[in-house]
């Protein structure tokens, strides 16, 4: 008796652990079987190149989520983002550093203002980012009065729609991303500090961990990434956009989730975001190649997100 | 005691009910066939107070458009005052803005509404105050108002189809980007074109998809759809924003890029441009705005107005591209516009 | 009135790798008060809350007043006149006290709206009869732990249970308010309502109870009454173990002061504080609920850094302005609320015995986890922590390993100064003479220690030293506590006797 049970624990652990991976796969070959064309390498291509901007933005917010927070901004940092590439570069290669810089400076202080909101006045993220998202888009709106202008270099065109044979450069810089953060949250003592705070904030602090410069921490490199997110979709499309990272915030926190990270914080990981962005991309192209219309993926998205977190509720109660 | 409060109250709610429903006659029209609406009972003296309820400027398009209304009140002496509200695309709020318009006391109230339906208790109370309302852009479903200046989205539509099937010869596989789904607008401007598509049985219309309006969306469908359609065309794109996407797509996928439609924002007409493809621009005129005011002021002239007016499209092509497109200005201009260059947006 | 309310026969209950009920079988009569003993994990809880409804036996019948019942869920339950008062308790704070006595089952007036007058007057009734000075308008965030206790109880009897179940209901309240509860009891017991009382406090059996159910190990030892036993008897019928041997002997040398507390103030409560701590002694800090013993603790653990006068540390006069610093001058905090201070319950034994010093394991960027582990190893195996490994969740260990844990969190620090906030809460005797064990090793090692308690024989037992607070301040220091007595601390907690 005795052993059967720890027998089902282990299985349970490792179906909570690597269900959703299973899920990958059977998406995968769904596709394929839907329609041939999902496995064409240019099709993998675009696959990938989509997933990337998502999958960097899904970076920041996995740590966000992971110390209990939220960060509802980061689709207004990329179009911000995005915004201010295409006006400062004015599609020239020997500005790209400068603004660049510039762009992922304007993510960090936004992510800064998330965190010192959230740390010092003790609010909550879900309305505090809610707010700023508004905030950010009023000084894109401010800056370019309704109407984008520049254009962006072919440098940063590279890093959006560039690539070797079916790899996108960008996804290559969302895994290099992706495992540094993983190698971070695993190895390192902030990551460790990251997955403490977010299972007990209370006991973090009483252990002398500072949790308020963790907590913005996390803000800061969201807000960052987010920045860096909104220079792929420049490059991706090639000139500014006002509603760039529209909707980003939220696909981003559905990817989290449907890769384990529990929104209560302190469980999940990179690993598992990686895996959910992937899910909601290739949901998003298999809808396409499959001629339903374009809102279908929404309702498949909805089940996904549903059915997932139905079912690491379930695991989470066999504890 | 208690019974009688609610045979009281029950009666009020019925007689309440009763009126809504009756059928009330807001404006009086001068023919027959009901075009010209009779103004005289809004004549009144300079100068006049206006009030322009805004649904928001969250768009380029609607900065253009908010623009001309401005620029049109700043030629008219005789408007004494001029009052501004944004209700960032929130229904709810422009219900208030207009409540609030209306206890400033204005002589008539230019409503662009945020929602089609939403919006019809505001103008109501504002027709039942005895002040004209002119709506402009998006409808409302109530008949109380004096004059509905649009630009025909149907018609807006079906141009761009009947120029696609003639650059095709009435014989091609094409794919349409609509905007928002359920949208007014879309929706029109979907009928325009696939009546037109419909009448033609030489155009297969291989996949409709919906890309809100976005760029970025654009360029993901149309990339889908170049690796699951071998042949391609034409592209039915109702606005420059996913088109633009579409023709990125379209440029990375290495085959000569088919007729693209799009509308008179500069970076389409950039992108054509410099790509040289088979292009169109029909405009969804940002001067629809000037012209709500022109409305506005022979109302208040007591000159009698058409109940509906189509502000014509124009209509870009090969021919004339070079006079509207211009390199040195940013990429979501309206071309079709009527504003000096010191009124453009800086 | 002597007949049977209640039997329980041969109930079971497994979960996975424990049985924690094995044939349990006993019986409770109508209008007494039965005592449910046993250590923690002997079974308690789990029978709880199988006569509560949330959980169903594998195996075992419960009649209920002659007949067989199966309780399927507490809405159930409580339709069958069991009502349960846990030791959390189940109250929204932010209700007002009729609100919460009548949740869910509120009364109407001849309209659909409800009926506030009558509930109002009903709660009042109920109060009264309780002896409980509390206004039904009152908000429950304003009430003290026993007045929410009393609305607790109010709520179960206005639902006309026949058997009421209390869970350590003494465990948060203080002497005198226990005292009141133990009317509360009286005055059930009279109107015929059968109450199952589980407590760790032994002495309180022997005041309240007319029997005793014990547990041990999911078996069931027995039911007596409360004459043929004692205290002794008793602990021995749980643990096999003579309570005695549970205190080791006091410290022989003290060294040099570590801590010296100088005319501290923290509003609201703390008022011109002033104490001393050696190095090898164990100093005993007593009072009441609301004394101000933990805010005082968390003061000198920089919790709250808007405090006056002066804290010493080592010689050296220290603003403690968060745990950091705190923890960096060698102090260390053992929290009377393991799982929610103390422990990160998700965590393995490693990740938080590691929690305050995984700063010190960097190896360039990363974690050097083999020193780590080596060093928690030893950790866990010098306090005998009971763990399958150190991967293992925290929350899967029993409340002594727990604590445990804690220490070997702030071991981990070297601290000099280890102040426990109630050391052996909700632990068991066995587990509680270890940490007495290992406390008083600590202390002949040199280091200070600080023990807050509100357990009399604890404090006098363990400490070398005792001060006793009262409402801020402190009232009484005793320099020795060999022949002192529980009587002479408590008339200077109680306030009865002023310096």
């Amino acid at each position: 008796m005795k052993s059967t049970s720890i027998a089902r624990a282990e299985w349970q652990n490792l179906v909570g652990k690597y269900g959703i991976a299973i899920v990958l796969v059977v998406l995968f070959v769904t596709a394929g079987i839907i329609s041939p064309v999902f496995y064409r390498s240019a099709n993998i291509f675009n696959v990938l190149q989509q997933a990337s901007a998502l999958g960097i933005v899904s970076i920041g917010q996995t740590l966000v989520i992971l110390v209990g927070g939220i960060d509802l901004s980061i689709g207004s940092i990329m179009a911000t983002s995005c915004v201010f590439a295409a006006a400062l570069m004015r599609g020239q290669n020997h500005l790209v550093l400068p603004v660049a810089a510039f762009c992922l400076g304007i993510g960090v202080l936004a992510g800064l203002i998330n965190g010192l909101i959230v740390t010092r006045r003790n609010a909550p993220p879900f309305i505090v980012t809610l707010g700023t998202a508004l905030i950010f888009q009023g000084i894109r709106f401010v800056y370019t009065k309704g109407a984008p202008f520049g254009s962006i270099p072919s440098i940063v065109r590279f890093l959006g729609k560039g690539g070797i044979g079916f790899l996108p450069a960008s996804v290559i810089i969302f895994l290099l991303l992706s495992g540094c953060f993983a190698l971070v949250l695993r190895k390192t003592a902030y990551g460790r500090k990251i997955y403490a705070i977010g299972v007990n904030r209370r006991v973090s602090h009483l252990s002398g961990i500072n949790v308020a410069n963790v907590v913005l921490s996390t803000y800061v490199l969201s807000g960052l990434f987010a920045a860096f997110g909104g220079l792929v979709l420049a490059g991706y499309l090639g000139f500014g956009d006002n509603w760039a990272g529209k909707g980003y915030e939220l696909d981003a926190i559905a990817a989290v989730v449907v890769g384990g990270t529990s929104l209560a914080g302190g469980k999940g990981g990179i690993g598992g975001t990686v895996v959910g962005v992937l899910i909601m991309t290739i949901v998003f192209n298999m809808v396409l190649l499959a001629g339903l219309p374009y809102q279908f993926q929404q309702i498949v998205k909805g089940l996904i997100i549903a059915v997932s977190v139905a079912f690491y509720s379930y695991l989470g109660k066999e504890d | 005691m208690r019974k009688t409060l609610v045979v009281v109250i029950v009666s009020l709610m019925i007689f309440g009910i009763c009126s809504l429903a009756l059928a009330k006659d807001w404006v009086q029209y001068l023919d027959a066939d009901k075009k010209l609406v009779d103004t005289k009972m809004y004549f009144a003296p300079p100068p006049w107070k206006i009030g322009f309820s805004n649904a928001s400027i969250s768009n380029s398009w609607r900065v253009f458009f908010a623009k001309h209304v401005e620029y049109e009140i700043s030629k008219h002496p005789e408007i004494g005052e001029f009052l501004y509200t944004d209700a960032q695309d929130n229904p709810a709020k422009q219900l208030a803005d207009v409540e609030d318009l209306l206890a400033k006391g204005i002589d008539l109230l230019i409503i662009s509404p945020a929602t089609e339906a939403a919006l019809n208790p505001a103008v109501e109370k504002a027709m039942e105050k005895g002040v004209p309302v002119v709506v402009v852009d998006r409808k409302v479903t109530t008949d109380a108002y004096v004059t509905f200046v649009e630009s025909s989205n149907y018609e807006m539509g079906k141009l761009m189809a009947e120029w696609l099937v003639e650059k095709l010869n009435g014989k091609g596989k094409v794919v349409l980007l609509s905007g928002v789904a359920g949208s007014g607008p879309a929706e029109d401007r979907l009928k325009g074109a696939m009546d037109v598509f419909n009448a033609n049985p030489g155009i297969e219309v291989l996949e409709q998809q919906y890309c809100e309006w976005s760029p970025v969306l654009g360029k993901q469908v149309m990339a889908t759809m170049i690796q699951k359609y071998p042949q391609i065309d034409g592209v039915w794109a109702d606005s420059a924003l996913q088109g633009s996407g579409a023709i990125e797509a379209l440029r990375e996928a290495g085959r000569p890029i088919p007729p693209v439609t799009g509308e008179d924002m500069n970076r389409y007409l950039k992108m054509w441009k410099e790509m040289g493809f088979e292009g169109v621009a029909v405009s969804f005129p940002t001067w629809q705005g000037q012209i709500a005011v022109q409305k506005a002021i022979d109302i208040l002239n007591g000159i009698p107005v058409p109940r509906y007016v189509d502000v014509p499209r124009l209509v870009i092509t090969k021919d004339n591209l070079d006079k509207y497109v211009r390199m040195d200005l940013p990429d979501e201009f309206f071309m079709d516009s009527r504003l000096p260059d010191e009124w453009l947006p800086k | 009135m002597d007949q049977e309310i209640l039997k329980v026969e041969n109930v079971t209950k497994k979960f996975p790798g424990v049985v924690a009920l094995d044939r349990v079988s006993f019986s409770v009569r109508r209008g007494e008060v039965h005592a449910l003993v046993g250590e923690n994990g002997a079974g308690k809880s789990t029978l709880m809350k199988i006569l509560a409804g949330a959980l169903q036996p594998d195996e075992g019948l419960i009649y209920l007043k002659g007949k067989e019942v199966a309780i399927q869920n507490t809405q159930q339950a409580r339709d069958l006149g069991i009502s349960i008062i846990y030791q959390e308790f189940n109250l929204l704070p932010d209700l007002s006290v009729v609100q919460n006595i009548f949740l869910g089952r509120e009364k109407f007036g001849r309209y659909p709206f409800l009926n506030y007058q009558r509930m109002a007057q009903e709660a009042r009734d109920l109060l009264t009869q309780l002896g409980a000075e509390v206004s039904p308008y009152a908000l429950v965030r304003e009430l003290g732990v026993a007045q929410q206790q009393q609305v607790e109880i109010a709520k179960a009897l206005s639902v006309n249970a026949d058997v009421v179940i209390m869970d350590e209901p003494t465990a948060s309240l203080g002497e005198h308010e226990v005292g009141k509860l133990f009317q509360i009891i009286s005055s059930l017991k009279e109107r015929g309502v059968t109450v199952i009382y589980i407590s760790h406090r032994l002495e309180e059996i022997f005041k309240i109870a007319d029997s005793v159910t014990v547990l041990k190990d999911g078996k069931c030892m027995g039911t007596y009454s409360v004459q043929e036993l004692d205290e002794m008897k008793l602990v021995k019928l749980m643990v096999g173990r003579s309570f005695s041997e549970t205190f080791p002997p006091r410290g022989k040398e003290r060294g040099e002061v570590i801590l010296e507390v100088k005319e501290l103030s923290c509003p609201p409560l703390l008022k011109e504080i002033n104490l001393k701590v050696h190095r090898g002694e164990i100093v005993g800090l007593f009072g009441l609920v609301g004394a101000g013993r933990t805010e005082l603790a968390k003061t000198l653990f920089g919790v709250y850094p808007h405090y006056r006068g002066n804290i010493v540390i080592n010689g050296k006069v220290l603003h403690l302005t968060s745990c950091r610093k705190a923890i960096l001058h060698g102090i260390s905090y053992v929290p009377e609320d393991r799982k929610e201070e103390g422990l990160c319950l998700d965590l393995s034994v490693r990740e938080n015995s590691a929690l305050p010093i995984i700063d010190k394991f960097k190896k360039t960027l990363f974690v050097d986890d083999q020193a780590m582990d080596s060093m928690i190893q030893r950790l866990v195996e010098a306090l005998r922590i009971k763990t399958p490994s150190l991967r293992q969740r925290v929350k899967f260990l029993s409340g002594g390993n727990q604590q445990k844990v804690v220490l070997a969190k702030w071991l981990a620090t070297e601290p000099r100064l280890i102040i426990f906030d109630e050391p052996t809460r909700g632990i068991d005797v066995g587990a509680k003479a270890e940490i007495y064990q290992i406390m008083r090793e600590l202390a002949s090692r040199g280091n200070g220690i600080l023990m807050i308690s509100s357990e009399l024989p604890e404090v006098i037992g363990l400490s070398d030293r005792i001060y006793v607070m009262h409402q801020g301040k402190i009232v009484r220091e005793f320099p020795s506590t060999e022949q002192l007595t529980e009587e002479e601390i408590m008339v200077y907690a109680t306030g009865l006797s002023k310096v």
